[in-house]
């Protein structure tokens, strides 16, 4: 199959473009300027891609990419660097062209690969962040465990201990982090203290409190009889003062009290008429005749007005200063009974007020001792010492509500207090049994911490080993995929440098070791007769018969060691080239192309001359492929198109424009300035 | 691209541009040593990061 059509890919600097109708062209000819783009669309044939493809024509005329290796494709590529590589020998030569050295090298280099990597082991892993929290957690647990033996035999003695105060059954579970909290929780040392007391707690202090109160302010008992004592005292005086009956009690006593204010009030209202009449009388006696007659007022005689009148005023003048005495001491008869009477208000509102208070605290002491008997009632399950100690307290209680129903009195204020000095007794009583056992619970809280603590920890380091046993497990699951990829692919690596050995073998064997090879190569060096006689004489020395090292002799038995110039480096490895690729070409296991990619870079004028000569003359034969070259040199390419038409190839010459770099991207493509196709010349 | 899933087709690509990449120095030119071991250190470097993101992966499932 030959190349029809080269389709140049979007990565492709030139995309697009495309060159066509190949397929009757045996030497095609890319002539263009420097950046014209000549390397870029042959890239194609070098590496088939985004860059571009190669296709041919099937039996049906059908476009078929055209396919190979990447060792054959490279066999196929000849850049003018490969060519100015340079040579020693014959066997240099030849593998250069072979890529046999390469190839070799690159299999030298993955087999330092593969022994690098099972060297290596690959990489390690760190250590994971939840592995490192749950440490940090276990560590700090750890240090609060202290002095506690950090062991399940420790954490189930805890346990039993814990279970027997609790009234439980400790089974020696292991701590599992889904068990152990609920059996832990059913273990806390609850406090037990007198079964009843502080049910009754609270009402005794009430019962106790009150009969405090009471002796703080004062029994309104005594208050009470003081009270009565002082108004009984000031009646029994009042009615020695002022000559009174003490029957029917204060009211009585201020009623005849009031009675006697009347009457002095009375009394000093008649002595004030009195007053008055005789002196209205003296008034109007001054108004008549002196010496009329007329009866005396108070001996009724007949005498004259004048002597009424001397009489009236003595009289009046005597009964006047008496009489203001008299009236005096009857006012202030008036004021003392005022005081006596607001004196005997007061007691009275004393008396009245302290029966008023001893009436209210009965009522509460009542309400009080009623109510502490409803609440003292034992229940089952109270403290044995607790129940009968309330049964004598209820029967104080009972006593003493029967004995002072409906009144207050010291000695039912007495009894209260004996009945509060039992209470408290039993709440004296009640604390201090407490207190004991209170005591007896710290050690069981103390132990129940620790025991808590001690969970926490074993629960800790049983989820951390649990975390790194699947941590371990998960490591060496990715461990074992590790070292499977790690040995997948150094597997790979091997086998690519295996296939490279065998590859260099081969292109060795098939370019080398064959003395068809050689003739080849002798014969292509030949050609070189007019142009360089020397490099025509060289000769392949020796063969693979007890020689390693085959040299490429010149024909002067005193020349032993090959020095070339780089015109004739190119010349000799461009034989080798095409001595290489004609093999292929004829063995039918390669591409069916050779590309030459600037062959004459380099090159001195003669030297160009030589190589087109050379390239120009290949044969169908000798070369049963298509030829590709680009070129700069129009001379170059007008030799080569002359020379190759003369040996019998049918020459396609395609001249490219300057492509501008860096231009607009729509004008950066190939550009075909036109296409020439010139048949062979037969002789 | 995610290495730990990187095909068979595609770490010889890899290796293979690696190896192109020193291609010139790595036959003929004048520090052949040099660029092997280039060549070297940036393939098991390739290996060593799909192992790596492999055990990563493990990790976080």
């Amino acid at each position: 199959m030959r190349v029809a059509k080269v389709v140049l890919g979007k990565d492709n600097p030139v995309f697009p473009g495309t060159l066509t109708d190949l397929q009757d062209a045996d030497f095609i000819i890319i002539l263009g300027p420097n950046g014209s783009g000549k390397t870029s669309l042959l890239s194609p044939f070098r590496k088939p891609g985004s860059m571009g493809r190669v296709y041919g024509l099937d039996a049906d005329h059908r476009a078929e990419e055209l396919t190979s290796s990447t060792q054959y494709q490279s066999l196929a590529f000849i850049a003018s660097q490969a060519l100015m590589e340079k040579v020693q020998n014959l066997r240099d030569a030849i593998a250069l062209a072979s890529n046999s050295p390469r190839v070799q090298q690159e299999s030298t280099v993955l087999q330092l690969c593969v022994r690098q990597l099972e060297s290596s082991g690959g990489p390690q892993s760190d250590e994971p962040p939840i592995l490192r929290q749950l440490q940090r957690t276990y560590l700090d647990l750890d240090a609060r465990c202290g002095g506690i033996r950090r062991t399940t035999e420790t954490y189930n003695a805890l346990g039993r201990k814990l279970a027997s105060a609790c009234g439980r059954h400790w089974n020696g579970f292991e701590p599992r982090p889904d068990l152990a909290v609920s059996l832990e929780a059913s273990l806390v040392p609850a406090f037990a203290g007198v079964r009843g007391f502080q049910e009754c707690a609270v009402s005794l202090q009430r019962l106790i409190g009150f009969a405090r109160d009471t002796d703080t302010f004062g029994s309104p008992a005594q208050r009470l009889r003081s009270a009565h004592e002082q108004l009984a005292r000031a009646v029994d005086e009042l009615c020695t003062r002022y000559r009174l009956t003490s029957a029917g009690g204060c009211p009585a006593v201020v009623s005849q009290l009031e009675h006697q204010k009347q009457v002095t009030q009375e009394l000093i209202d008649a002595k004030d008429r009195l007053s008055a009449c005789r002196r209205a009388a003296l008034k109007y006696l001054a108004g008549i005749s002196q010496e009329s007659r007329a009866p005396c007022p108070v001996c009724e005689q007949d005498m004259h007005v004048s002597q009424v009148l001397t009489r009236l005023s003595e009289q009046g003048q005597h009964e006047g200063s008496g009489a203001d005495q008299e009236t005096a001491g009857l006012r202030a008869l008036i004021v003392e009974i005022d005081r006596s009477l607001h004196l005997l208000q007061s007691r009275s509102a004393d008396h009245a007020r302290c029966l008023q208070n001893a009436l209210e605290h009965s009522e509460k002491s009542k309400q009080i001792l009623q109510s502490v008997l409803s609440r003292l009632t034992p229940a089952d399950g109270w403290d044995p010492w607790f129940c009968d100690a309330l049964a004598d307290l209820r029967v104080e209680i009972e006593r003493w509500l029967v004995a002072h129903s409906d009144a207050t009195t010291a000695e039912a204020e007495r009894q209260f207090g004996q009945i509060a000095t039992l209470a408290g007794g039993i709440d004296d009583e009640g604390q201090l049994r407490e207190r004991r056992l209170r005591n007896d619970h710290e050690p069981l809280l103390r132990d129940f911490d620790q025991f808590q603590r001690l969970g926490c920890l074993l629960r800790a380091r049983h989820e951390l080993n649990a975390v790194v046993y699947r941590l371990d497990v998960g490591r060496h699951e990715a461990d074992l995929r590790r070292r499977q990829q790690l040995a997948r692919w150094t597997q790979l690596i091997a086998r690519m440098a295996e296939e490279r050995r065998v590859q260099a073998e081969t292109d060795r064997s098939q370019a080398l070791d064959t003395p068809e090879a050689q003739g080849a190569f002798q014969r292509l060096v030949t050609r070189f007769e007019e142009v360089d006689p020397w490099l025509a004489g060289l000769r392949y020395d020796g063969s693979e018969d007890g020689r390693k090292n085959p040299y490429l002799r010149s024909v002067d038995p005193g020349e032993s060691v090959l020095k070339l110039s780089e015109g004739q480096t190119v010349v000799v490895n461009l034989g080798a080239a095409l001595t290489v690729a004609g093999v292929l070409a004829r063995a039918g296991s390669g591409v069916p192309w050779v590309v030459l990619d600037e062959p004459t870079n380099a090159l001195d004028q003669t030297s160009s001359n030589a190589v087109a000569e050379y390239l120009g003359s290949v044969t169908m034969r000798e070369l049963p492929c298509q030829i590709f070259v680009s070129t700069f040199d129009e001379g170059f390419a007008i030799r080569l198109r002359e020379r190759a038409t003369r040996a019998g190839r049918t020459v396609r010459l395609v001249r490219l424009n300057y492509h501008e770099r860096g231009g607009i991207p729509s004008e950066r493509r190939l550009r075909i300035a036109g296409i020439e196709t010139y048949p062979p010349q037969h002789p | 691209m995610v290495v730990s899933n990187m095909t068979e087709a595609e770490m010889i690509e890899q290796i293979e541009d690696r190896l192109a990449s020193e291609a010139g120095q790595l036959c003929n030119g004048d520090r052949p040593l040099a660029a092997g071991k280039r060549v070297i250190d940036s393939i098991v470097a390739l290996i060593q990061e799909t192992c790596q993101t492999t055990q990563g992966e493990s990790q976080e499932s």
